[in-house]
């Protein structure tokens, strides 16, 4: 059977800007790999979007945007996913890229049902050089930050359990932390300190060995 | 904690990055290097985010070795 | 010391602590620490309270 991913992204600011453009990759992979691949882009990241799609039961949830503890925004930061809206994830993987959400929502899901959900528990900060506002994927201060948060969705995608795709990411993040202190780039210094963060901001709630 | 002090050391600290580098954070915005900066010494909710950031990556350092090693272990 | 050797060598130049308005990394606090100064035994009390070093 056919494996379905849904994922939302919005282009209203620079951060969810810069969100929708990495979000490419994990679309571009998961087509690759036969998947159905439902977008929710900008004004179809809306509450009564998303929640329509998630009827559909997605095997993985991918979600960018802003966020609290108990909520994820879509576009114009309208509420997505609210405290009482958790059970929508029932049987589904999910990750959430938005700040803080795995420390309610993520908890509430897998209460109601989730298989697991990653995301993180507090600020995700992404560090932007000011000329690659019009070309986010070039942005050497961005990429490695927005590169190894992929990973978890990525990892996902190819089968990994909840546990393996969140262990992965931080490995990666130290890899990159470690090539960049050999690397004489001056813009190297935003993206340790965000990667060094988010890092230890990632987790998972669930059953470790979970996967789609 | 010295607050004072570690306002003053985060600003410090942040005047070392690029000028023209900006960060998301989250559910704050985006905020430029001096947009932080003074965020910082106002004492707001992201001031108090970005000295938290200084602080994990501070106390991080000393580590770093040691999990960069791990990570890269086979 | 140890925490010192332990810091990979591009992050030795962090700056880790004011004294008198003045900014100190790694390298520098580990002169100032080496030498048994005063201004290095008020580098590791800064560092000890925002815990980037333990009391010793």
């Amino acid at each position: 059977m056919t494996k379905k991913l849904l994922l939302a992204r919005s282009d209203h600011d620079i951060g969810n800007h810069y969100l929708f453009m990495y979000s490419q990759e994990i679309v571009t992979e998961a087509e690759a790999r036969g998947w159905s691949v439902e977008r929710a882009d900008n004004d179809r990241n809306t509450r009564k979007s998303v929640h329509s799609r998630l009827s559909n039961k997605p095997n993985l949830v991918v979600l960018n945007g802003h966020g609290s503890d108990d909520e994820v925004y879509g576009f114009k930061d309208e509420v997505v996913l609210g405290p009482y809206d958790s059970a929508l994830l029932s049987g589904c993987v999910a990750f959430i890229r938005a700040c803080a959400s795995l420390n309610g929502l993520g908890v509430r899901a897998v209460k109601s049902g989730a298989k697991a959900v990653a995301g993180y528990r507090g600020d995700f900060w992404i560090p932007r050089i000011h000329e690659y506002h019009a070309t986010p994927l070039k942005d050497p201060s961005a990429r490695p930050v927005l590169e190894a948060s992929n990973l978890v969705p990525l990892r996902l995608l190819k089968g990994a359990s909840v546990q393996s795709a969140v262990e992965a990411s931080k490995k990666y993040s130290f890899e990159l932390i470690s090539r960049m202190l050999t690397s004489g780039e001056p813009y190297d210094s935003p993206s340790v300190r965000a990667l060094i963060n988010n890092q230890a901001l990632l987790g998972f709630e669930g059953e470790p060995t979970s996967s789609v | 904690m010295d607050d004072a002090y570690l306002k003053r050391l985060v600003v410090t600290r942040l005047k070392a990055i690029p000028p023209n580098v900006s960060f998301s954070i989250g559910r704050f915005g985006d905020f430029s290097r001096d947009q932080l900066i003074q965020e910082v010494e106002r004492g707001s909710s992201v001031g108090k985010a970005a000295i938290q950031l200084e602080l994990t990556f501070l106390r991080e350092m000393p580590k770093l070795s040691e999990k960069i090693g791990a990570s890269l272990s086979p | 010391m140890k925490a010192y050797a332990a810091v990979p060598s591009k992050l030795r130049d962090e700056i880790i602590a004011l004294v008198d308005e003045r900014p100190f990394n790694w390298n520098s606090t580990f002169i100032e620490v080496n030498g048994k100064t005063k201004t290095g035994d008020r580098i590791l009390e800064e560092l000890v309270s925002i815990g980037v070093l333990k009391e010793a």
